[in-house]
Order: structure tokens, then sequence, then C-alpha cells
């Protein structure tokens, strides 16, 4: 007889609007990132240099791979198998960019970003402000999406 | 093993293969070779380059480094024939701001390589705070 289905306790009801919308907002934002940065990975290794935090050659490996972990990271937030992993490398990455955002203006770096790639400047208290809401939606995802959510195996 | 950690390395392995492919092809992937200059080495060989002040006019003219050409982004349209006369379309060209928090350097040496189709541009890191402190002449 297998185990009745967590469904019930996984944020259903008036949460799972929500929490698709959040799903969605997060996965979107990671899409649209790493796409346009995927577009011009040299711009982004500038941008990178811009921070004082990496070797040139760090840098360039960074601007190769990062676009790519965050596509990824999209792509693997929507699905359910993936999810919780995705979520919590969608929370790393945030945090991550967070303190170099920190570090940057605790130095008086005067930067763009390089959020969404080149061309799109914009200044270091917006990044900050976009950079912790995205992590604030990300942790709220990762409360309301419970181990029991993700599909699993009934024993037999 | 948690089974977090699986989907996990699948995520950070499913980059691997586009960003290789990124390095190898991508028509504007970024050169391993740096395109800083360090300024204790512009300084102990000045000649070598056209340098270009990428600061306002107002530090220009309060001093930059002897033959170097003022290009701003915010006079461009007017600084830049005067610099394609002082250069001669061969030597490098070795730009800089004010110093190593300064980034008007990069964009102006970013307009001229995709505009100007200079393909020897480079930066000068840490700018004139670094080129006086390295003991660079000024004028």
């Amino acid at each position: 007889m297998s185990a009745p289905s967590p469904a019930n306790s996984c944020g259903c009801g008036w949460r799972r609007p929500l929490l698709a919308t959040l799903l969605i907002s997060v996965a979107g934002v990671f899409l649209v990132a790493g796409t346009l940065k995927a577009w011009d990975p040299a711009a982004f290794a500038d941008d990178l240099r811009n921070y004082r935090l990496f070797p040139w050659p760090a840098a360039v490996a960074l601007a190769l791979y990062l676009p790519w972990l965050e596509i990824s990271v999209g792509i693997a937030v929507l699905h359910p198998r993936t999810r919780r992993a995705a979520l919590w490398l969608a929370l790393a990455l945030c945090i991550g960019f967070l303190a170099t955002l920190l570090q940057a203006w605790a130095r008086g770096l005067d930067i763009s970003c390089g959020c969404l790639g080149k061309g799109t400047s914009s200044g270091l208290a917006e990044a900050l402000l976009r950079a912790a809401a995205l992590a604030f939606a990300t942790v709220k995802l990762l409360a309301y999406t419970p181990r029991a959510c993700a599909p699993h195996h009934s024993s037999p | 093993m948690p089974r977090i950690l699986r989907p996990l390395a699948l995520i950070l392995l499913a980059a691997v293969l586009p960003a290789a492919a990124s390095a190898l092809l991508h028509p504007r992937r970024p050169s391993w070779l740096s395109d800083e200059i360090p300024a204790h080495l512009a300084a102990s060989n000045p000649t070598r380059y056209l340098m270009v002040d990428a600061r306002p006019a107002t530090d220009f003219a309060t001093g930059h480094i002897p033959g170097a050409v003022s290009l701003n982004e915010d006079a461009w349209d007017a600084l830049f024939p005067p610099f394609l006369d002082a250069w001669d379309g061969e030597r490098p060209i070795l730009v800089y701001c004010s110093s190593l928090s300064c980034a008007t350097s990069r964009e102006v040496a970013h307009r001229l390589r995709t505009e100007a189709g200079i393909p020897e541009v480079f930066v000068m890191e840490g700018g004139w705070e670094a080129w006086i402190s390295a003991g660079g002449p000024a004028e």
C-alpha cells in the first residue's frame, strides 16, 4: 500500500498561484540575465574585471561559464526534479553577487554592475536592491517548496 | 549521498559544454590575454604608446602625461578627429583615466576597438594616480 500523497502539504490552495508566479519570475530573471551575458562574454569579462576581485584569466573563465550556469539554473527551477537544487544554486549565486556588489560599493568603485550584459548600465544601489529581492524570492520558494513536493517514488 | 547532489551536479555540468563551445567559437569571446598595462611598465617606456587621456577636460588641463591626447566620452565627436591626427596608425594606444576605481578608460578603449576598429588598444592599470606614484612625468 503506497503512502498517502503529500500534495496537500505542499503549498496548495491560495499559495499555489503565488508560488507559481515567484517560480516563473525567478526562472525568467536567470534565463534573461544569462542569455544577455552569453550574447557578449567579452563585455561581461570586462565588467567582472572592473570589480577588481579576480585575475583576468579567472574573469574570462567566469564570463564564459556563469551565463550558461544562469540559463541552466533558470531551466532547472521550472522542473520539479531539479527545482530544489536549482533554487539552492540560485541562492548561492545571489549571495555571491551581493557580496561582490557590496565590496565594490565599499571600495567606491565606479562601475556598471554588468548584471544584464553591456549596454544596460545600472548603478550599484539599484543592482544591490535587485539582487536582494531575487535572493528573498529564492528563499521564499525554498521555504514553500518542501522536499515532499518533489516527485518521489512510492514504496510498494 | 544526499538526493540534492545529483541534480546539483547535473545543473553545474549542463553549463560546461556550452561554455566550452563559447570559449572556442563565440565571435565575441574574450581574449585570455589581459589588455591592461601596469602604470610602472608604461612609465618605463612611455614613447611606445600613444597615450589617450579619458578624463574630463578640466582634469586634462590640470595635468596629463606628456604627449597624451584628450579623448573622453563627453566630447567624443569633437575630440576624435584630433586623436586621429595624432595617431600614426601603427603605435599601440594606451588609455588612462584617473585611478583604479575609474572605468571610463575602459569605455573609451572599447569604443576605439569597436567603433574605430583599432586592434591594439590597452588600458593603464591604476590610471593617472598610479602613473604619478610610479614617477611618470607630467605636464
